[in-house]
């Protein structure tokens, strides 16, 4: 790896103006779990490293008019333990209990993640399932970018260099929606997925699907919302759950690698979808 | 990158297996190095180096922490513990204790980073169910494959 200078301000101010001073040159530092192995490879050689630990103002967990405000710094592992997610949006707990090792997610961030723009994550996914919307801040001041905007190809995002992600604010599922996450690991149980699958459904006083939402990780460049507004008004075990996880085969390009070929991964994924949307559709309450 | 980058140093401040040390580092030392080459403290290896098998497995301020992927300049500030730091003198933890009594090792390799591993779970819970303990250490890698053994360890080290 080589050598750059290291920069650990204690104010959010302080970054802002480090990144417009070096633009380019700098790169932020949070859990370091990604950037580190990027930086030995020499895949990244920043000039300047900002490391964001000491910000007190990018820690935190809040709710605030029904939404979740997670702040940059939180671990994946205070996502599996904080009180504030296990009794507003366990969904999220329980995704993030089976992210990575524990040792990971010790240290990996909810911002370094997302920053790193990688839909093989397990974040991308979650979130645009939630319809998250990701805060950048600047020097200019702050925008909201909704989370299907964020990601625009591997590992890109709309980020700029003058910017740091600083929060992410989740639209809280409604208590009676049914929620279910699923991955294929061919390999290890704490291996990035082949496929992730999130689904997040509600039903009508009647039973009847009131609303249905369907994501994918690991499929594509970016990750993918499959259209599933045809299961409205229909009973849970209409047909047309297969008819949603085929539609799938037009919006997926996964890679050839060696957790599958692309065929495979894309029958899959048609497999997984469509277990998954039952599962959520199960845990729904009327 | 120009020379100068080279001239590029961080001063720290740490604590490491209770002893606070000052010290002025190259920014781009990773912790496993500076504990290793810089403080002779050789029982955390490295492995891997990309974050997946444990073998430089630390407690920096409490925490399972993977030396390998973390900066010395990242944990200015910070308590760091190594396998080094957890027998008092010549007394071993009940932790170290029991990987010795019930066969938790065979080659050595990976015994610091599983000993740091099982005192992390055991310091957040006294008495984990087996589960508990295959999940926690899902990220220490053993290539002898002695699992049994480490989880036999953790079983009759719990509660004590
Ligand atoms: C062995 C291993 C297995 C893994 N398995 C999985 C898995 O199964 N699923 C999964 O989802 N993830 C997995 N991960 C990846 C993990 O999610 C990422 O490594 C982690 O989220 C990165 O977070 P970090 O805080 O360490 O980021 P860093 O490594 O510090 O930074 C990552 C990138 O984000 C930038 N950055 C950091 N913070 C900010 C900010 N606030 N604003 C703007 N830019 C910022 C950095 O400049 C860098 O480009 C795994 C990682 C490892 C090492």
């Amino acid at each position: 790896m080589e050598n750059f200078e290291f920069h650990a301000p204690r104010a959010l101010a302080e970054v802002y103006a480090l990144l417009d001073e070096h633009e380019y040159d700098a790169r932020l530092i949070a859990g370091g779990t990604s950037l580190i192995t990027f930086m030995k490879q020499q895949l990244v050689q920043p000039d300047h490293l900002i490391h964001l630990g000491k910000i007190d103002a990018l820690r935190g967990v809040e709710i605030v008019d029904g939404e979740m405000v997670v702040k940059a710094l939180t671990t994946y592992r205070e996502l599996e333990t904080h009180p504030l997610v296990l009794e507003h949006a366990p969904q999220i707990a329980e995704v993030f209990s089976h992210v990575a090792t524990m040792r990971i997610r010790e240290s990996a961030t909810i911002g370094g993640g997302l920053s790193q723009g990688d839909s093989a994550q397990d974040g991308p996914g979650l979130w645009l399932l939630l319809n998250a919307r990701v805060v950048l801040s600047s020097n200019n001041g702050e925008r909201e970018v909704a989370m299907n905007e964020f990601i625009e190809d591997y590992f890109t995002t709309v980020i700029e260099p003058n910017e740091v992600l600083t929060e992410i604010r989740i639209p809280l599922p409604p208590t009676h929606a049914g929620f279910a996450y699923s991955k294929f690991l061919p390999r290890s149980e704490d291996d990035y997925a082949a496929v992730s699958v999130g689904a997040l459904t509600t039903l009508g006083t009647d039973g009847k699907i009131a609303s249905a939402r369907l994501t994918l990780g690991s499929v594509a460049a970016i990750p993918v919302l499959v259209p599933a507004e045809m299961l409205v008004g229909q009973p849970t075990d209409t047909d047309l759950i297969n008819a949603v996880a085929e539609s799938l085969r037009e919006l997926v390009d996964p890679l050839d690698d060696v957790r599958g070929s692309a065929a495979y991964k894309t029958d899959m994924a048609v497999v997984f979808a469509r277990r998954t949307l039952q599962s959520s559709l199960q845990r729904a309450i009327r | 990158m120009d020379g100068s980058a080279d001239q590029h140093l961080v001063a720290i401040e740490v604590t490491v297996n209770g002893e606070s040390r000052q010290t002025t580092i190259r920014p781009n030392l990773l912790l496993v190095d500076f504990l290793r080459y810089e403080l002779g403290l050789t029982g955390t290896k490295e492995g891997c180096s990309v974050g997946v098998c444990g073998a430089c497995s630390v407690l920096v301020d409490g925490k399972i922490t993977t030396s390998c992927l973390t900066l010395a300049a990242m944990t200015d500030g910070c308590e760091i513990t190594t396998a080094e730091g957890l027998a008092d003198q010549d007394q071993l933890l009940p932790i170290q204790q029991s990987f010795i009594d019930h066969g938790g090792f065979q080659c050595g390799i990976c015994t610091s980073g599983q000993v740091i591993a099982a005192k992390a779970l055991l310091d957040q819970n006294a008495n984990p169910t087996e589960a508990e303990i295959k999940d926690w250490m899902m990220g220490n890698l053993c290539r002898c494959t002695g699992y049994y053994g480490i989880i036999r360890s953790i079983e009759n080290a719990a509660g004590e």
